[in-house]
């Protein structure tokens, strides 16, 4: 397990992978946090400059910048980490590594968490960065940020990002090539994404839900009982997924 | 000793069977040459054999006991090599090698063995990333990381047959010197690699082994001879007048005359009464001997009628 993590590992860092996640956070991060602070400045100056003058624009709040954050996040950031995974999970199969590494006296539940920690924890890494940057912008710029709050929203976004990575490691596992799995994929994190516009019934309780808890939680706007339901399906859906990934990857040829 | 038994295995594509119990033993210390057309069954045997498929009936039996699907204990105690390895590209080889060693659950002297591995496939000098290696390269890698951890059988899958002329005696002088040491069971199409290094030959054609026999023995068994005929008359007459006759198996054109490949007792002198019976003059009647590909063809025919 410990040589598998390795080898994944260094696909992360003997290519340039591993920037891609990073940047992404990075670049995303401030850029939430200074089209908040900013949009509203720059509107009126665009405004002022085509001699439109009595244009009052309501005034920034913080609250815009957690909004940015976690939209980009949850637009951006996970579709190319789904676009990642994929190639992650199907590179050994594509490029015919699996018959070294198949030979070899490994275990397919391993082969297979491997690839979901390594991916997982560069994720994390970057968000981990990206959220620094997010916290010290914010602090800077508006004076204020609510640390606790925001690193619970933080991780109900990880488990969301843990979903999707699940769901993108078992339609690898049946694909075994890049496209298909990251169109399925694609179609799955849309059909979630509008999902999420009902909170009613059954809704309140789905997975689809992650989209819209990190601001209520900021907001202070959600009890724990609202907030544990999705997430716990969420996580309990993520361990069906990998052990039926592992299923599929038995049951179909290795090679 | 055996080392090696495969049983009545079978395994099918939806319709199309592509092993159809499939029987065969391999000994220690031999090289086992497991010939046979291209989509006879080679690959799928060998993929069954590693577990990157699952059979349908039948049973594999590895130095006395009966392995099962992604046997992690067994694939300690065999190495493979494929038909076009595949590394990933990033890596150097002794990194390759280094995987391969802890996959293996290497931890003693390690890097003596990978260095060991990599002097053995004559890449020990060679510091650049796999990405970058000849097809040759390559496949002496693949090579070397099947015999790290002392793997008592060694599975080749057409090694040489991605490679050209060059890359192709560098892989069979590996496996020469190999010989006496390790247990292979190496797969070919191409007859003349198998006739070079193999000591059994295992034939296989439509999922069934046709035949299975040392290597010394196979043309004897096949009652086979062949004789290089030169005539006054152009090869490809003196063929046609000679193709009908029942003792002769196959005419091929060769460089010095029409090699006859002829079966059954007293060939040689109805091949010669029936020369002496044409309008021709005799140049040339050199007996030569069968290759593995004569007698390969022979079975096949056999089989098909």
């Amino acid at each position: 397990m410990k040589t598998l993590v390795k080898y994944d590992l260094y696909y992360f860092l003997k290519t340039p992978k591993w920037v891609i996640p990073l940047a992404l956070a990075v670049f995303l991060s401030a850029l939430s946090v200074l089209s908040a602070r900013y949009m509203n400045t720059l509107l009126e100056y665009v405004l002022r400059s085509e001699g439109i003058e009595d244009v009052t624009l309501p005034p920034v709040t913080v609250m815009e910048a957690y909004r940015q954050y976690f939209t980009n996040h949850f637009q951006l950031f996970l579709l190319v980490a789904l676009f990642l995974g994929v190639h992650l999970f199907t590179h050994d199969f594509s490029r015919h590594h699996t018959t070294f590494l198949f030979a070899k006296p490994l275990r397919t539940p391993h082969y297979l968490l491997s690839k979901s920690l390594v991916l997982m924890l560069a994720l994390f890494v970057s968000l981990v960065v990206g959220f620094v940057v997010f916290a010290c912008y914010t602090h800077f710029l508006f004076g204020e940020f609510a640390l606790l709050p925001f690193i619970g929203a933080f991780f109900v976004f990880i488990t969301a990002v843990i979903l999707y990575v699940q769901v993108a490691q078992l339609l690898s596992v049946l694909f075994k090539q890049f496209l298909a799995p990251l169109l399925l994929t694609l179609v799955v994190f849309f059909l979630f994404s509008s999902f999420a516009m009902f909170d009613a019934g059954i809704f309140a309780f789905l997975p689809s839900q992650l989209f819209n808890i990190p601001l209520a939680i900021i907001e202070g706007d959600t009890a724990l009982g609202e907030v544990l339901p999705p997430v716990v399906i969420a996580l309990v859906l993520s361990i069906i997924l990998f052990f039926a990934s592992n299923e599929i990857l038995k049951r179909r040829p290795l090679v | 000793m055996t080392l090696l038994r495969i049983e009545n295995l079978k395994k099918a594509f939806g319709d199309i069977h592509a092993l159809r119990g499939v029987s065969l033993s391999v000994e220690k210390n031999e090289i086992y040459g497991f010939i046979g057309r291209n989509g006879a069954g080679k690959t799928t045997t060998l993929n069954i054999l590693m577990s990157f498929l699952r059979k349908d009936a039948g049973r594999i039996i590895f130095a006395g006991e009966e392995i099962g699907f992604l046997d992690v204990a067994y694939k300690k105690k065999i190495g493979f090599v494929p038909d076009v390895p595949a590394f990933p590209p990033y890596l150097t080889g002794r990194e390759v090698l280094t995987f391969a060693a802890d996959f293996l659950g290497i931890h003693e002297n390690k890097r003596e063995k990978v260095e060991e591995a990599l002097a053995f496939s004559g890449l020990k000098d060679v510091r650049q990333k796999v990405g970058t290696y000849s097809r040759g390269m390559r496949q002496r890698l693949s090579i070397a990381q099947a015999l790290l951890g002392d793997s008592q059988l060694l599975v080749m899958d057409e090694p040489t047959s991605a490679l050209d002329p060059v890359g192709r005696r560098e892989v069979l002088d590996l496996i020469k010197r190999l010989k006496e040491e390790r247990t292979i069971l190496y797969s070919t199409h191409i007859l003349s690699d198998a006739e070079s290094v193999a000591d059994r030959i295992g034939l296989i054609d439509k999922g069934k082994i046709l035949l299975e026999s040392p290597m010394a023995e196979i043309k004897k068994t096949k009652d086979l001879t062949a004789y290089i005929v030169q005539t006054d008359l152009p090869v490809e007459e003196l063929a046609e007048k000679l193709e009908t006759e029942p003792f002769i198996k196959e005419t091929k054109a060769e460089e010095d005359g029409l090699l006859c490949l002829l079966s059954g007792e007293g060939a040689e002198k109805r091949l010669l009464s029936r020369l002496s019976g044409l309008d021709l003059t005799v140049y040339k009647f050199v007996e030569k001997t069968p290759s593995l590909e004569d007698a390969f063809v022979e079975v096949l025919h056999e089989n098909a009628r």
